[in-house]
């Protein structure tokens, strides 16, 4: 479903990625590991086109979308979260989740102000849709809360319905479980789960937590330096050598740099 | 004496009514997207020449300006706010895709160089001495004093309709669109918003609406002249939506009320004309200080931007 | 015509030096504080007054003048940070953009009310011109102000480079987190920009007003042309403000040869959307 072709990119004089590839097939759910600093963010915004790259290609769905800029890219079925939970904090839950429609007929001010009717039909029908995900999500209760005033781990769920309601094929969760409790966890890999398997969403995670990984990726990429250096089950994964030398070596210069 | 005043209440409603339709404009621009348009009184400017210039009689041998289409003032009223909504597309291609501090800059400079403009090209504009002894609405209808109630009704009107079409566009869906282009652009490029396009459509269509006022207000002052165009009138816009409530259209009529009180009521402090300009000078700091006291200690204005509920 | 065009020329460089001194304070609030600060333009005229005040009324030296004006003017930039922005910057640079117009709609009212409209000059002698090839090319008016220009960019690079709140300051422009987690003392720079910027602003002022006259306006005509020169040199690139401003002033002068006299701030901004459509982040920005 998702080709990504040796993609390079650098920022000035670093190298953020250089000749990442991967790929994600229709259905399945794939983590994305690597030391902090692999370019994993790096990927992701060039995938869902936030970020130009320099070199390399990304095909979705059998087309090339890297030329294309990111709204056009989500509009074929592409979406994504941020690492840092970001919502519109002065929009309520369901002014949140109404947003992400799309094929909106009253987002234009010619529809806006001339066909009120099937506007409104339209409201009724993504609203009740909404709801439904809301319920689902366990935020149906905060309907009419201020984003802004949710909880971190709300607004992680609430990125994530929405991101839902928008009706992707392909969801690209940054570190969906950074900064959540653990009951949280269990309960959003549940509704990961769920999702690939009732709706067949296609899942790219970017995680560090290896439980996650384990518990529900198909197949897991393995990113050191911005160059993917292994691909596999999970399991497979775990054992490798190189992953565990590059990962471990990699660690241990982190807190290196961390003491200093 | 009780005569007076109510004319001079029926001006000052007036003026208010101009000013309220001038913010609506402001209001959809900065209060709904978050386009922060420091040059908004060049669409007013915009409106007023071009709606004068279309409906002006065909210039005799002995003027300086050249143009004038002999339009009907209605149609030049049109003209004005479509005018003003061409050139807020021109602006917005070059300016609503790179970042907000440009976007500030450049809609500053060209209010200042479109004032230029109306000042040098006397051709189009008739230079400093602009155009004046303007023909009003139905002015022919109505005496002296009783127009100036015919002419209150009359934006009465115009500003019960420009708030109902406001309204109707900013609680649609595309007002939430707007609201969620100024809270979060990353989240409704991910959703699939092509946001450049929102802020187009919310730029033209706040544009159209200073322009609008512009022509009404050419035909409030029966003149124009490019010296009414100064940054001073932007601030006015803007201290009145940050004082009634931005992203509110309620609070953008409040605060044009409450601007054109307070603004109104300072001329009633008799001063000498070697004062006067000194007094002048006053109302810009005392007008200063209020838009600080406004940010500082009432930071969403009066009336805060409403929750939206759905059923 | 090479001989107007000459003198245009070296009007501009003069014109491109007070300028310059305006936009770098200018540029050194937003490498810092990340907002248009609008109001730094009044600090040209507060420089203006205050130095005309001591120099005409008490008849004081204009050097000495000069140096007062200077002072009063970075404490009165220096105050108005504290008291009006500094507990603003929680809300964010659109705030603080906002803040900054109604300061210089105060100020411009407070120095309009004491001071009047009425247009008063320095009556500094006009000393003879130097000629190049039988053109009055240059005075030595101006001269001083190009000297006094380039004087306090040699001086401002020493302090950036050579001394340790420079090069704070420099790291705070780059990364204003990455400074603060670094244990910088982002107050102690903070407080050093706001007086630099200010002083550099009334130096600004006092030289417009040598060649011009003291008025009300006089900031408020700067402003926008600060904005532009700031823009044409990238926002935030101290270095490249100086060239976008002694560019900007060129083109000005050089201009109202070819354009009505009118036009000139105009030019000035057609200049600053040219580029901003080719390169929209200034000649020298984003490096």
């Amino acid at each position: 479903m998702l080709v990504v072709k040796e993609i390079h990119k650098s920022f000035g004089g670093v190298k953020a990625l250089r000749g990442a590839s991967l790929k994600v097939e229709r259905g399945s759910i794939v983590g994305l590991i690597g030391p902090n600093g692999s370019g994993k963010t790096t990927l992701f915004n060039v995938i869902s086109g936030f970020c130009p790259k320099d070199s390399g290609q990304v095909h979705f769905k059998g087309e090339r979308i890297d030329h294309l800029p990111s709204y056009e890219i989500a509009m074929r079925g592409l979406s994504r979260t941020f690492q840092t939970s970001r919502v519109p904090r002065g929009m309520t839950v369901l002014e949140n989740m109404l947003l992400a429609y799309k094929g909106q007929i009253g987002e234009g001010v010619f529809g806006a102000l001339f066909r009120g009717g099937r506007t409104s039909k339209q409201e009724k029908v993504n609203l009740k849709k909404a709801l439904s995900i809301l319920e689902l999500l366990g935020l149906r209760n905060s309907r009419d809360e201020y984003a802004g005033d949710l909880s971190g781990g709300q607004q992680r769920l609430l990125s994530l319905s929405r991101i839902l309601a928008s009706s992707p094929e392909l969801i690209l969760l940054d570190e969906p479980t950074a900064g959540i409790n653990l009951t949280l966890v269990t309960e959003l890999l549940k509704l990961i789960k769920h999702f690939q398997v009732e709706e067949s969403k296609t899942f790219l995670i970017v995680e560090h937590n290896m439980r996650v990984i384990s518990e529900i990726c198909d197949m897991v990429c393995v990113l050191v330096s911005g160059k993917d250096i292994a691909c596999g089950e999970p399991e497979k994964i775990q054992k490798d050598e190189r992953v565990l030398k590059a990962y471990l070596g990699a660690v241990q210069r982190d807190s290196k740099e961390d003491l200093e | 004496m009780g005569g007076d005043w109510a004319l001079f209440l029926a001006g000052a409603v007036s003026l208010a009514g101009i000013y309220v339709i001038y913010t609506l404009g402001l209001n959809i621009q900065f209060g709904f997207t978050g386009l922060a348009n420091l040059g908004y009184v060049a669409f007013f400017a915009i409106g007023a020449y071009a709606s004068v210039i279309l409906s002006m009689p065909r210039p005799g041998p002995d003027v300086a300006y050249i143009v004038g289409y002999g339009l009907p003032m209605w149609a030049g009223m049109i003209g004005g706010s479509l005018a003003a909504g061409f050139f807020a597309l021109l602006i917005g291609i070059p300016t609503l895709k790179i970042g907000e501090d440009y976007f500030v800059v450049v809609t500053f400079a060209f209010s200042e160089v479109l004032r230029y403009v109306l000042i040098n090209e006397k051709w189009l504009t008739n230079g400093t001495t602009g155009f004046y002894g303007l023909e009003r609405p139905f002015g022919k209808f109505f005496s002296g004093r009783n127009y100036e109630f015919f002419f209150l009704f009359l934006i009465v009107v115009a500003v019960i309709i420009a708030y109902l079409v406001m309204r109707k566009i900013c609680n649609s869906p595309f007002g939430r669109l707007m609201k969620g282009v100024r809270e979060n652009e990353p989240v409704c490029l991910a959703l699939g918003k092509n946001i450049y396009r929102v802020k187009m459509k919310a730029f033209i269509v706040g544009a159209m609406f200073a322009g609008f006022a512009g022509s009404l207000y050419a035909r409030y002052t029966t003149l124009v002249v490019p010296e009414m165009f100064i940054p001073y009138f932007t601030f006015v816009a803007w201290l009145s939506l940050m004082i009634g409530g931005r992203g509110n259209n309620k609070g953008a009529i409040l605060g044009c009320f409450i601007f054109v009180l307070a603004d109104q009521f300072t001329l009633f402090v008799q001063a000498s004309a070697a004062y006067a300009v000194r007094l002048a000078s006053l109302r810009a700091f005392i007008m200063g200080a209020l838009l600080i006291i406004v940010l500082r200690w009432l930071p969403a204005g009066i009336l805060k931007e409403k929750k939206v509920t759905y059923r | 015509m090479l001989t107007i065009l000459l003198q245009h020329t070296v009007f501009g460089i003069v014109t491109g030096s007070i300028l310059l001194l305006a936009t770098i304070g200018f540029s050194m609030i937003y490498t810092t504080k990340r907002f248009l600060c609008i109001s730094h333009g009044e600090l040209l005229t507060i420089g203006a007054y205050t130095t005309y005040i001591f120099h005409v009324f008490l008849g004081w030296n204009l050097l000495y003048s000069g140096v007062i004006g200077v002072v009063i003017t970075s404490l009165v930039g220096l105050a108005i940070a504290r008291g009006l922005y500094e507990p603003m910057e929680r809300h964010g640079p659109l705030v603080l953009l906002f803040t900054s117009v109604g300061v210089t709609f105060c100020l411009h009212g407070i120095l309009e009310f004491i001071a009047g409209p009425s247009i008063r000059s320095f009556r500094t002698p006009i000393l003879p011109s130097i000629r190049v090839g039988g053109i009055p090319l240059i005075t030595m008016n101006e001269i001083v102000i190009i000297s006094i220009a380039m004087g306090s960019i040699v001086f401002l690079h020493v302090v950036l480079t050579r001394t340790r709140i420079g090069k704070a300051f420099r790291a705070m422009a780059s990364n204003v987190d990455l400074a603060m987690a670094r244990g910088i003392d982002t107050a102690r720079i903070s407080m050093f920009v706001w007086i630099y910027a200010s002083a550099m602003a009334a130096v600004a002022g006092i030289l417009l007003a040598l060649v011009t006259s003291v008025n009300p306006d006089l900031g408020w005509t700067q402003i926008l042309i600060i904005l532009a020169a700031a823009i044409l040199g990238g926002l935030g690139s101290i270095y490249g403000v100086m060239i976008g401003a002694i560019l900007l002033g060129v083109v000005m002068d050089v201009g109202v040869i070819f354009f009505p006299s009118g036009y000139r701030a105009a030019i000035a901004f057609a200049l600053m959307i040219i580029v901003l459509l080719v390169k929209p982040k200034g000649i020298f920005g984003g490096e």
